[in-house]
């Protein structure tokens, strides 16, 4: 653990604080929790090693979530960097709005639609949905009821009636949600 | 989910969990259990081989004694093989032998006997480094069937390999059990660990500030985040019973308590006794003001006005807390389900299990809902509207009969010798009304519940209804209640001077009268018997319920669902209470709050001991504003009469800080009467007519503005709503037509673009 926390330079740590809003405290401690979960001690992660996170592992949409971290790094490995600013989103919105840099609404909210985007081409298609409600529901529903769920989850937001649900009309949906609360995290100090 | 496929508690099973993989395979999840004697004919005629060569002793007819019996000829013909030895190695063809291979047969390990295990899962076609099917078979190590040797064996084993990589946290407390009693293994209970969690993270935990965080937290790891919002809004009204109680005590009983009298002598005993006289209640305040000297000035305080002042700002704030706790949020019902319908709070498998079903509950009621929907139609719908006009009547009788019941038995004391024996008699006659008050509250919601079934409501509505209906008969019987005791106090004021009993004579002559302590300590009562009936309540009947599904085998009984409806309207019923005693006993805020936090920890340990999630999914902020809602008019229901009774009726006139008064509000007058002109001649202006009609005239333009002006903006967003297909119709134009232009640009382009 010794010769591991000693990789994270002091520079590195001010520049993630600045590019994050995380205080050392929180980035030593994550960091931590990086390398806990990088068992092959390679500096970056799989989504095997995001899978075995138990309380990940047993969420029917934990894939999903597994797939936004991803779609931060682009490639199929997230290093610490990357690890950070998906993390940053979930840090609870602070009064100063200065203070906001990743976390403000419209990021998380950006967020959970990356968990739904599959393909991320920023829209949500019937398919999209489809997949999603497969995960969640099982195979208690038959296809052609969890279709006609779909059409009409689409039917509901879709505001330019081009059969799928463009980032903003995600955005206007959830506008009565309380994001801000519900996608927070109050991580360690 | 356990043999009977049906839920339960979380404390008292095991991890179960046949398809442990997010995208379990297809064989596993296909099967179901009627197949069980099948799937081991198959079984018979297969053998395992790993790919190592290590091979594993294969049937023999008698071993196969289950498979053997049951062949059917769906098996091709495979009666034959069964006696026919099966040669070693792989037999499952060229599939290469998976984890769910290795599971299917340690389902039937008592086959196979000899075999090591462990050695097979280490073995087995994974991929490396994962090690989901060790934690499987870890958790459900006691399902299989092989000797208590080799589970312990195979557990010790699994336990070391896994510690390498997790952080494992044996949690050994009693109360942890996993396993379900009655299943003749209870012995071994000392010997083997209560519960394995494996805990990532296991010296820190979610940390959240707040007051019972961690078991909120757990409650909504199992039941989700519907059954967590009743524990935080309990949370809520502890606190907020707690900041009214210290407001009351720092304004009122404190400077009482300062001044050196904690009782007064000319309040005579009452229910409880001596306990009646201390400032609990009502009577021992003194009329008088407190001063005394400090700094030089001289501090007065006037206890009445006070008193008055504390109770009115008190009562309003709670009020305008609740109001303003409540969001108002309208929706689109499959957009809430589908995008927001996880709740991530959940980190149990089973919590997963459940909210899954519920989801899909909720999504098959929506698409029954528009299917019953032309199903009504078809009713009779003049019948229909006639039943429900009906039940509605027949409610409004319940209600007025309740409070008319509560009224004549406080009037006219029952001789209660004749109904009970001796020994319990004397308790009756104290408690006779609010024992009624209680019995009623028992038998009269579910009775009306089930008679709403016949007004065929749509199942989402008939819950509100539900709802709205109980609480109003909460509200009516305690109204009732209140009034009653109104009318027997009163009798006492309005006594008069020929009383030939003695007691009731006072110095001057006028008869002793101190109706808010009678009435404060029937609400006391009331308060005390409600904790001790509904905890003995859910006690028999949640936890009967549990009992009886352990032992009767769950097929008949099940768990209870948590009732969610029931506990948040016996928390309004409780508030409702503290609303009406306020004024007669300033302490009992505080009062309620303890009783509130002994509920809290019954309702917790009950509900993981003996309750199962709700089988039906209510979005937590609909229903949590539906509540807030229904908390905020009761409260106003109750507030009503209490300022009417305030106001109007003549306060005592021998105990109380307003013994000299003709009203109570009087002292408040008397104050203003003091202050400058100018402020009197505002207040006199306040209330004459001129006023207040200009003023209610404003409001009703107020809400009729904002009502307009969200119509407004509702027709504005349907045109920016047509105004983007526009703009997007002639995008798509121009795209296709520069395309037409310069062909050779691919279509690829086309599509990014839009």
């Amino acid at each position: 653990m010794g010769a591991r926390s000693s990789m994270l330079q002091e520079e590195e740590i001010s520049e993630i604080q600045r590019e994050t809003g995380f205080s050392s405290n929180q980035i030593v401690r994550l960091y931590s929790r990086f390398t806990n979960l990088d068992k092959s001690d390679q500096g970056f992660l799989r989504r095997a090693d995001f899978l075995r996170i138990p309380e990940l592992a047993i969420n029917p949409l934990g894939d999903r979530i597994v797939h936004a971290f991803f779609q931060e790094s682009a490639t199929d490995t997230v290093n610490f960097r990357q690890f950070m600013r998906v993390l940053a989103r979930f840090r609870p919105v602070k009064k100063n709005v200065a203070k906001n840099k990743l976390n403000d609404r419209e990021e998380k909210l950006k967020f959970a639609f990356k968990m739904y985007d599959l393909d991320g081409d920023n829209m949500i298609s019937r398919d999209e949905l489809l997949n999603v409600l497969h995960m969640m529901v099982g195979a208690n529903i038959s296809d052609e009821q969890l279709g006609s769920i779909a059409d009409r989850t689409i039917t509901e937001v879709d505001l330019d009636k081009d059969e799928n649900i463009s980032f903003e009309e995600f955005v206007k949906a959830m506008e009565r949600v309380d994001v801000e609360q519900k996608m927070s995290i109050r991580f360690l100090n | 989910m356990d043999e009977a496929g049906e839920d339960t508690p979380l404390l008292s099973r095991t991890f179960d969990d046949r398809s442990y993989r997010s995208q379990g395979s297809r064989r596993s999840v296909g099967r179901d259990r009627s197949a069980e004697v099948d799937v081991a004919a198959e079984y018979a005629n297969v053998s395992f081989g790993l790919e190592n060569g290590v091979s594993v002793p294969y049937l023999t007819s008698a071993a196969s004694g289950p498979g053997g019996s049951a062949q059917t000829p769906s098996n091709n013909g495979a009666a034959a093989t069964i006696t026919s030895a099966v040669p070693s190695g792989y037999v499952t063809g060229n599939r290469p032998y998976t984890e769910d291979d290795l599971l299917f047969k340690l389902k039937f390990a008592h086959l196979s006997t000899g075999t090591n295990w462990y050695e097979e899962l280490a073995s087995v076609n994974r991929e490396p480094d994962d090690l989901s099917i060790f934690i499987h078979v870890l958790a459900t190590v006691r399902e299989y069937p092989l000797s208590m040797k080799e589970k312990l064996a195979l557990y010790r084993q699994l336990r070391h390999e896994l510690a390498k990589t997790y952080e494992v946290q044996i949690d050994t407390r009693q109360g942890n059990q996993h396993r379900s009693k009655g299943r003749g293994d209870n012995r071994n209970k000392r010997k083997y660990p209560a519960r394995s969690s494996f805990s990532y993270l296991s010296p820190e935990k979610m940390v959240t500030f707040e007051l019972w965080g961690s078991n909120i937290a757990r409650i909504a790891a199992y039941f989700g985040t519907n059954v967590a919002s009743f524990f935080r809004f309990l949370r809520f009204l502890i606190f907020l019973n707690v900041f009214l109680g210290l407001l009351m005590f720092s304004f009122i009983s404190l400077p009482q308590i300062i001044s050196g009298d904690l009782r007064d002598a000319d309040v005579r005993a009452g229910f409880f006794g001596q306990f009646s006289k201390t400032i609990f209640f009502f009577g021992a305040y003194k009329n008088t003001t407190l001063s005394s000297k400090a700094l030089g000035i001289t501090w007065t305080y006037s206890l009445p006005l006070a008193y008055f002042m504390t109770w009115a700002v008190v009562s309003l704030l709670a009020l305008v807390i609740i109001i303003m706790r409540t969001d108002y949020s309208g929706d689109d019902p499959y957009a809430s389900h589908t995008l927001v319908g996880w709740d991530y709070s959940i980190t149990s498998k089973q919590g997963t299990k459940i909210r899954s079903k519920a989801i899909t509950t909720t999504l098959k009621e929506m698409m029954r809902e528009e299917q019953t929907r032309t199903r009504i139609e078809k009713y009779n719908k003049a019948k229909l509207l006639a039943t429900r006009v009906l039940g509605t009547l027949f409610h409004l009788a319940v209600l007025a009969g309740s409070a008319l019941l509560i009224f004549l038995v406080a009037e006219s004391s029952l001789d209660s010798t004749t109904l009970v024996p001796d020994a319990l008699s004397d308790f009756v006659e104290k408690y006779e009304l609010s024992l009624l008050v209680s019995a009623m509250k028992l038998v009269i919601p579910p009775i009306l519940s089930f008679l709403l079934k016949f007004e065929h409501y749509k199942p989402r509505t008939r819950v509100k209804v539900e709802i709205a209906r109980i609480a109003c008969y909460y509200v009516a019987s305690l109204l009732g209640f209140l009034i009653s005791t109104y009318s027997v106090a009163r009798d006492c004021a309005s006594k008069t001077d020929n009383s030939t009993d003695i007691k009731d004579i006072v110095e001057d002559g006028a008869p002793y009268c101190c109706w808010e302590n009678k009435v404060g300590e029937q609400l006391l009562q009331l308060v005390l018997l409600d904790l001790v009936v509904s905890i003995g309540v859910r006690l028999g009947q949640t936890g009967g319920r549990a009992l009886l599904a352990k032992y009767l085998d769950a097929s008949k009984v099940s768990y209870e669902d948590f009732p969610i409806a029931r506990l948040i309207l016996d928390l309004v019923y409780n508030q409702c209470l503290v609303w009406l005693g306020l004024y007669f006993m300033p302490a009992l805020s505080l009062l309620v709050a303890v009783n509130q936090v002994i509920l809290f920890y019954f309702t917790y340990v009950l509900s993981l001991t003996c309750n199962v999630p709700p089988a039906k999914v209510f979005r937590a902020s609909r229903s949590g504003t539906f509540y807030l809602f229904v908390l905020a008019v009761s409260l106003f229901a109750c507030f009503l009469p209490m300022a009417f009774g305030v106001i109007e009726l003549e306060p005592s006139a021998s105990c109380g800080p307003f013994k000299q008064d003709i009203r109570a509000y009087d002292v408040l007058v008397d104050r203003i009467g003091q202050a400058p002109g100018f402020l009197q001649d505002t207040v006199h202006f306040v209330s004459t007519p001129g006023f207040v009609l200009p003023v209610i005239m404003t409001l009703v333009f107020i809400v009729l503005y904002y009502r307009t002006k969200s119509g407004t903006h509702e027709r504005e967003a349907k045109d920016l709503r047509l105004h983007l297909q526009f703009e997007r119709k002639v995008q798509m134009r121009r795209i296709i037509a520069r395309h037409n232009e310069s062909k050779g640009v691919s279509a690829v382009l086309v599509k990014d673009v839009l």
